[in-house]
């Protein structure tokens, strides 16, 4: 073989490795992009008809969690199954991963707060819980300032109606069960449904504005 | 030409693009009470004189011009400050409306809007009537697997719209595919996400989610 024909062996053999590299970053790029349609430029989230939430900053294993949730039916609210099933459908499996990382990596600026007035008793609530109720403080989980980690989701920053509805939701049913010990109630179904309308609301104010 | 007349000149198109960057940024708040010092005007003679020869009677909408009635107030303002900046720029909106635009004077603009929201809205029904249901379906549920996202999300599940979405339900097919035809273009790249949606779109998906909602009541 003459040294030419060597090098286009050579290079023929480097593209076959890079061309499929180059088409999953294209496809995930474009999914990527397919997310933030709904779920804001940034992840921010974003109000169209209907509400998408913030999932910037999201911790990845709480979005690996969901993604799972969501594509085995669990994640049961009318909004998610019309939207994110299908959705997730088309996410192949070995992409997940990658855009998880991409969202947990976005910080934007919170996008969309709640009544500035209730922003008080909603920082009580979040820092000492509701003890007459049996309510923890949400801190003890989610973190002093609301960012999560591992499978406890972030709160800082979120959507103010997301989370009202997410909150009455387990009132109505919604994520009952744990996402990741599928037997095991959810637990923040007890935690829920002892709250006021009025203390989900407060708590949702405060943290919609959290950075 | 003195310097001092160049300075003053460049200043002036420095303070323009200015003005025009933040009438970009802003929408008018029409919640916020501007209207109570408008000039008077009758809003349905201040259509029928000004609107309805492009627009049609009752500006049910006529060849290239869309259906006015029932349009979303906040949608329709909106896009009166971007015909007036020529942000949307698509041939016909610039040889038309960014001049019928200019003189729509602002404090009255708020008003003409929320009487267009009011008028009944009657379907075009001109679409492909083959493509309906996988017009629907695109509607609906988008195209997962192409990466175009479910309109209703933003446009409403009966097509309404809301806020600044536009109702698209009912409109005409031929004018809803030359939009999404116009920001495959180049055109119109203000309008959020739109622009990369539609260049996701196939001709075939574009016909069938058009054909659908020209039947939308």
């Amino acid at each position: 073989m003459k040294a030419g024909s060597l090098r286009l062996v050579v290079q023929a053999a480097v593209l076959a490795v890079l061309i499929p590299g180059v088409g999953f970053a294209g496809e995930l790029q474009d999914k990527i992009e397919y997310c933030k349609n709904c779920h804001g430029t940034s992840g921010q989230g974003f109000r169209g008809f209907y509400t998408a939430p913030r999932i910037a900053g999201q911790p990845v294993q709480y979005l690996e969690n969901q993604f799972k949730a969501i594509s085995e039916h669990r994640r049961d609210n009318p909004i998610a199954k019309k939207f994110m099933v299908p959705v997730m459908e088309s996410v192949p499996l070995g992409m997940r991963a990658a855009i998880a990382k991409h969202f947990s990596e976005l910080d934007p600026r919170p996008a969309d707060g709640g009544p500035r007035n209730l922003v008080a008793a909603g920082k009580k609530i979040y820092e000492e819980g509701i003890p007459d109720e049996n309510v923890p403080a949400c801190a003890a989980c989610h973190g002093p300032d609301a960012k999560g980690s591992d499978m406890v989701p972030r709160l800082a920053g979120q959507f103010y109606p997301y989370l009202v509805a997410q909150l009455k939701g387990w009132r109505k049913g919604y994520r009952s069960k744990d996402p990741v010990n599928v037997t095991d109630d959810n637990t923040m179904l007890p935690i829920a449904t002892a709250m006021t309308g009025e203390q989900i609301a407060a708590v949702s104010a405060y943290l919609s504005y959290q950075r | 030409m003195k310097p001092i007349k160049i300075t003053i000149a460049a200043l002036a198109i420095a303070c323009s693009s200015v003005f025009a960057l933040a009438g970009h940024a802003q929408i008018r708040n029409c919640n916020a009470g501007v209207g109570a010092e408008s000039w008077p005007i009758e809003p349905d003679k201040y259509v029928t004189r000004n609107c309805a020869f492009c627009h049609g009677e009752g500006v049910q909408g006529r060849a290239v011009a869309p259906r006015l009635a029932g349009q979303n107030r906040d949608y329709i303002v909106v896009q009166l400050q971007r015909f007036r900046n020529k942000s949307r720029n698509n041939p016909f909106s610039l040889k038309y409306m960014s001049h019928v635009a200019i003189n729509v004077l602002p404090e009255n603009e708020c008003e003409v809007a929320a009487y267009l929201s009011t008028l009944e809205p009657q379907p075009f029904n001109n679409g492909d009537e083959t493509l309906v249901a996988l017009g629907e379906s695109i509607f609906k549920n988008g195209v997962p697997e192409d990466n175009v996202p479910a309109c209703q999300f933003c446009h409403g599940p009966d097509a309404q719209g809301g806020g600044i979405f536009p109702r698209l339900g009912g409109q005409s097919a031929h004018y809803l595919k030359r939009r999404l035809q116009q920001w495959v273009e180049g055109y119109g790249v203000i309008a959020a996400h739109m622009p990369g949606i539609a260049q996701k779109l196939s001709p075939e998906q574009m016909d069938a989610v058009t054909s659908y909602l020209s039947y939308v009541k």
